[in-house]
């Protein structure tokens, strides 16, 4: 059974060896040997910066065993009885970063999708940042406004792994964050000061969200948001606002919602930083 | 209390499951503090903080519970509890903490539903057309809700659509009822008789309502695009409308409704209409509207086709335009009457733009100027976006207003901000406006505008003003939102609602007259 692959993320390897992980119906994750994280989708998922989707239509958890050694190398890897190719995939790339939006246009975009995410989270309470992050959030949002690494970092610091799920809300925060930075190359001592506060915390976080942390430091984002991202900011996006959020949204149970957030209080940040007016709660 | 708790290594939830775990733990009887979560450092640390100091070394990637009880036994029954919420159970739409997005190929959605005939493609207009070329290959109809779309790509998909024997709605088709099923926005009304083509989106909702209202259904409704009467287009889709509803059994008359068609065009659809072998009204709005010919009849205004289609189904001679009501005549001349000095403007603040429309061509005929950022023929584009001058109307689903925001139809905060500034200004006389209901629209739409309306009058009047508020609400019984009793709740809060498009219009430039005779 020769699987083949739909499309694979750009920092998809050329080899690694590894175990099945944690497998879903529409995610399979593989640990790789060197601690990193492969994810093998079903193809109706998002693109993901490390994953390769598969055209398949049984669900993952009936083809994948975890624990199963899993070798990849030269487009062809092999799980268990099951192989597959990545060598007919189409690559993704994320929507390339240039010219921005003016500001008055960015404004009314943040706006819009905060209003919208505030309308999805009034219809889904449930799916809010826990009090302790929105805290943390709001503390992050004022130290980018005001360029204050030394806050930025203890904040981000103490968001690391905060939060219930498989992601949790402080680490898909955190991310939403990155996915703006990735765009500002005149904010690098933010983003370096988050990659200082960050990566002697991985480790203390799940293994599944220390794997976006890792590649969102890289400047690599999932799909929805890398779309949400270049709604706010290009001139040109490949989705509007509104659509880009919609979908932004449906991600995970809250990871969606908290990665907006993170995203919006970044992205406010570049407004408050000129105004110097305080950043204010984030939801 | 004393403390319990359970540890699952490697399990993943997401958090709103886990969650919902924690508070029906912390609901039971007896138990205290609760927490369900991965076992981060940062998690353990907060546990602690709250007296949940675990005597085990998890790992990140654990799931833990902590709880604090009154005796074991209660605290026993709740951590089986939660290990049932936490066993799978099959399908259950989320385990893995993702869902799929919105099927985004063609391809994919025809494998996993092979008895699909129509693609609704709502993608951004750059892309829209190859996937429409991807959906009439595989054998589809196609509903393209995107806009921007080059006219020559329009033009090569209508050509090729009918290569095909295939339907192409759109660009730019915001709504459609196929087969009893509404497509995009539109309406919940009765099926029946009438077939629908119209190159205009709340056009063709306000003639479905109508005929609703009127009594009789729809067999179905097809929106075209709004350039699907311009010459290059040469009016493709609404000849293959008309040829497909001559053919359908349930449809027994045909409404046609588009603003002013290219005069080639509009010919050959008159051609087709009178060569169809059923009834025809059409609609063209603005235009002059002449005699009945070869069946084809013509209406003048949306509300009118309606009216003529069900007399004609009745085997009646179409009705003459319907004039304001004494009622409404004499309500708008006591609204009139208590204006102030130097109150004489319309101010229109439109969702629907063909209504934004259709009411500049009704105060033209009046004999009253305005201005559009949608400007029908006559009337002058607004002199500022922000702020009307004179008679205005604006369109606020233009792209103009809608830069980053959902339509006014969905999120109607930046009607409402506008009726408040036209509100504010010392010149206006009449506020007019309207709610679209049904599939897409608002679900709530009665919950900020009351308060508009409201906060409107109170801050005219604390100026010692008062404004005449006229509205219309296009939608019918059977929508998501039911139409009566937010039409009960306007007019409790003071404002004259009519019942079509063309009545509010008809309304306000009565109004206006009145004030032209004092």
């Amino acid at each position: 059974m020769l699987l083949p692959g739909l499309s694979l993320g750009s920092s998809w390897p050329a080899s690694v060896d590894g175990r099945i992980g944690p497998v879903f119906r529409r995610v399979c994750n593989v640990d790789v040997d060197d601690g990193s994280l492969l994810v093998l989708t079903a193809p109706d998922l998002p693109h993901l910066p490390r994953a390769l989707k598969l055209r398949v239509s049984v669900p993952l958890d009936q083809l994948f065993q975890p624990g199963t050694a899993f070798h990849l190398s030269g487009g062809l890897w092999r799980c268990g009885g099951v192989s597959g190719t990545c060598l007919d995939a189409v690559v993704w790339q994320p929507p390339p970063i240039g010219e921005r939006v003016s500001d008055s246009r960015r404004r009314a975009r943040v706006e819009a999708a905060s209003a919208r995410l505030g309308t999805y989270l009034d219809r889904w309470p449930e799916k809010r940042l826990p009090p302790e992050v929105e805290i943390l959030a709001t503390r992050l949002g004022s130290a980018l406004a005001r360029g204050d690494v030394g806050e930025l970092k203890r904040a981000a610091g103490a968001l690391v792994g905060l939060g219930q799920g498989l992601t949790p809300s402080g680490d898909d925060l955190l991310v939403g964050c990155l996915a703006w930075l990735a765009r500002r190359p005149e904010m690098r001592g933010c983003r370096d000061g988050l990659a200082e506060a960050l990566r002697p915390r991985l480790a203390t976080t799940t293994t599944v969200s220390r794997h976006y942390l890792i590649e969102a430091l890289a400047g690599r984002v999932s799909e929805p948001l890398a779309l949400v991202a270049d709604a706010l900011d290009a001139p040109r996006p490949a989705l509007p606002v509104w659509e880009a959020v919609e979908a932004a949204l449906v991600i995970g149970a809250s990871s969606g919602a908290d990665g907006i957030a993170g995203l919006l209080a970044a992205a406010r940040s570049d407004f408050n930083r000129s105004t110097g007016s305080d950043h204010g709660s984030i939801q | 209390m004393a403390l319990f708790s359970k540890r699952y290594p490697n399990l993943y939830k997401d958090s709103v499951s886990l969650m919902q775990i924690s508070a029906a733990l912390g609901r039971t009887q007896g138990i205290g503090e609760v927490t369900v979560a991965m076992a981060t450092e940062a998690n353990l640390a907060r546990m602690r903080e709250a007296g949940l100091a675990l005597d085990m070394a998890p790992s990140p990637g654990d799931l833990v519970i902590a709880l604090t009880a009154d005796d074991e036994g209660v605290a026993e029954a709740a951590l089986a509890a939660a290990d049932a919420a936490l066993t799978p159970k099959g399908d259950d739409g989320g385990s893995d903490g993702m869902r799929p997005l919105p099927l985004k190929s063609i391809g994919m959605a025809v494998e996993r539903h092979p008895g699909s005939n129509l693609a609704l493609i709502s993608v951004p207009g750059r892309y829209a057309a190859a996937e429409a070329r991807k959906a009439l290959a595989a054998g589809l109809n196609v509903m393209m809700f995107s806009d921007n779309v080059a006219e020559p790509d329009e033009i090569d998909l209508k050509r090729l659509a009918e290569e095909k024997d295939r339907l192409l709605m759109g660009p730019d088709c915001g709504t459609a009822i196929i087969n009893g099923m509404p497509l995009g926005f539109a309406n919940v009304v009765r099926r029946g008789p009438v077939g629908v083509v119209a190159a205009s989106g709340t056009g063709l909702q306000e003639v479905t309502c109508a005929l609703h209202h009127l009594g009789t259904g729809i067999s179905q409704a097809i929106g075209t695009g709004g350039r699907d009467l311009h010459a290059g287009v040469d009016g493709r889709t609404m000849r293959q409308a008309i040829r497909m509803l001559a053919d359908d059994p349930e449809t027994s008359l045909i409404v046609l409704i588009s603003k002013p068609p290219e005069p080639a065009v509009a010919r050959k659809v008159l051609n087709a209409a009178r060569t169809c072998g059923k009834p025809v009204v059409v609609h063209f709005l603005g235009e002059t509207v002449g005699a009945t010919d070869g069946g084809v009849v013509r209406a003048h205004s949306l509300r009118h086709a309606a009216e003529v289609a069900v007399a004609l189904m009745a085997g009646k001679t179409p009705p003459a335009p319907a004039e304001l009501s004494p009622s409404l005549r004499t309500a708008a001349a006591t609204a009139a009457g208590r204006l102030a000095p130097g109150q004489r403007w319309v101010r229109g603040v439109f969702a629907g733009g063909t209504f934004c429309y259709e009411a500049q061509l009704i105060l033209l005929a009046g004999g009253s100027a305005c201005e559009s950022n949608a400007p029908a023929p006559g009337a002058t584009p607004l002199v500022e976006l922000a702020r009307g001058h004179g008679n205005s109307l604006v369109d606020m689903g233009d792209d103009a207003f809608t830069e980053g925001r959902p339509h006014p139809m969905i999120d109607p905060s930046l009607r409402d901000a506008r009726l408040l500034a036209e509100a504010a200004d010392p010149e206006t006389a009449v506020l007019l406006f309207d709610v679209v209901l049904g599939h897409g629209a608002d679900a709530d739409p009665g919950r900020g505008l009351l308060g508009i309306v409201e906060g409107a009058k109170a801050a005219a009047r604390s100026e010692g003003r008062e404004l005449v508020i006229i509205a219309h609400v296009c939608g019918t019984e059977l929508d998501p939102q039911p139409r009566t009793p937010l039409v009960a709740a306007l007019e409790a809060a003071g404002v004259l609602v009519a019942g079509s498009n063309a009545e509010a219009a008809n309304l306000a430039a009565h109004v206006v007259a009145c004030i032209r005779e004092e």
